[in-house]
């Protein structure tokens, strides 16, 4: 999954485990600061947080803001973000 | 894939006992090697012709330290007497690279599963299916922002309430 196709989604980024950026598209095109800030908050989650407070582990990584949205997910040890439209409602 | 920090590691051939490897040096340093070609500085000529100079020696005399100039600054990859490749050496050397290459990417591997076991998220199998799930609704963001809100006016409001003294006089009473 390299390129994402999410209804809603305005750009994307697929990061390395190390947070090198793979590939980007629309909103997020080369946008290695976004990749940056993104990838040191999840591993900043992660040294905040004490998994036996938590069932299960996490599988999605949301920063919300009033008209967008960042969503974070790991998988194949790629990380892949996608800038998503929230809908007004 | 020669190797060109020759300055540097000039004994490096002497302790490898002769024999060719990635660190020998494909061009021999010609300026510590051939001993005949000695650099002559100009004053030396000038001294030197100061007392019989006609006017074309001088002229041969400048033309030959240009020479001589020129020659110990320029290697001149022919006349050394270098070591040559052969095919099969290539290959072995292609053999030889490959395996230090393989294993500096096995040890850069557990550098990478390190970096992961550091990261909050599962690794998921499908991941369109997740990010492509529902965001956070409207009612939950906003019972989330306002208890924020909340909380933060309520830490901001944290006061002393001064109403006894802060030092006590402690046991006076006893000595009474």
């Amino acid at each position: 999954m390299d390129r994402p196709n999410i209804q809603g989604q305005i750009g994307y980024l697929t990061l390395n485990s190390e947070g090198a950026v793979l590939a980007s598209e629309g909103d997020l095109k080369n946008d290695e600061k976004t990749a940056g800030i993104l990838h040191g908050l999840i591993t900043l989650a992660h040294n905040r947080l004490d998994p036996k407070a938590f069932d299960k582990g996490f599988k999605r990584l949301t920063v919300t803001y009033e008209d967008h949205a960042y969503v974070v997910c790991l998988s194949n040890r790629k990380i892949h973000i996608v800038k998503r439209q929230v809908q007004a409602t | 894939m020669g190797c060109c920090w020759s300055l540097l590691c000039k004994d490096d051939n002497s302790s490898q006992n002769g024999e060719p490897n990635e660190r020998t040096h494909l061009l021999v340093d010609p300026i510590s090697n051939n001993i005949h070609i000695q650099r002559v500085s100009s004053e030396n000529l000038l001294s030197r012709n100061s007392n019989d100079a006609p006017k074309k020696t001088d002229e041969q005399s400048a033309l030959t330290r240009i020479l001589q100039e020129t020659a110990t600054n320029v290697i001149d990859v022919a006349a050394i007497d270098s070591h040559n490749l052969q095919q099969q050496e290539y290959i072995e050397r292609v053999k030889m690279y490959n395996i230090k290459i393989n294993q500096v990417l096995a040890g850069n591997k557990g550098a990478l599963a390190n970096s992961l076991k550091s990261c909050l998220l599962e690794d998921v199998p499908q991941p369109e299916k997740i990010l492509s799930g529902d965001l956070l609704n409207r009612e939950d963001r906003h019972l989330m922002t306002s208890s924020l809100l909340a909380a933060v006016s309520a830490i901001n409001d944290i006061r002393v309430d001064h109403k006894e003294d802060l030092v006590v006089p402690f046991g006076l009473g006893l000595n009474s």
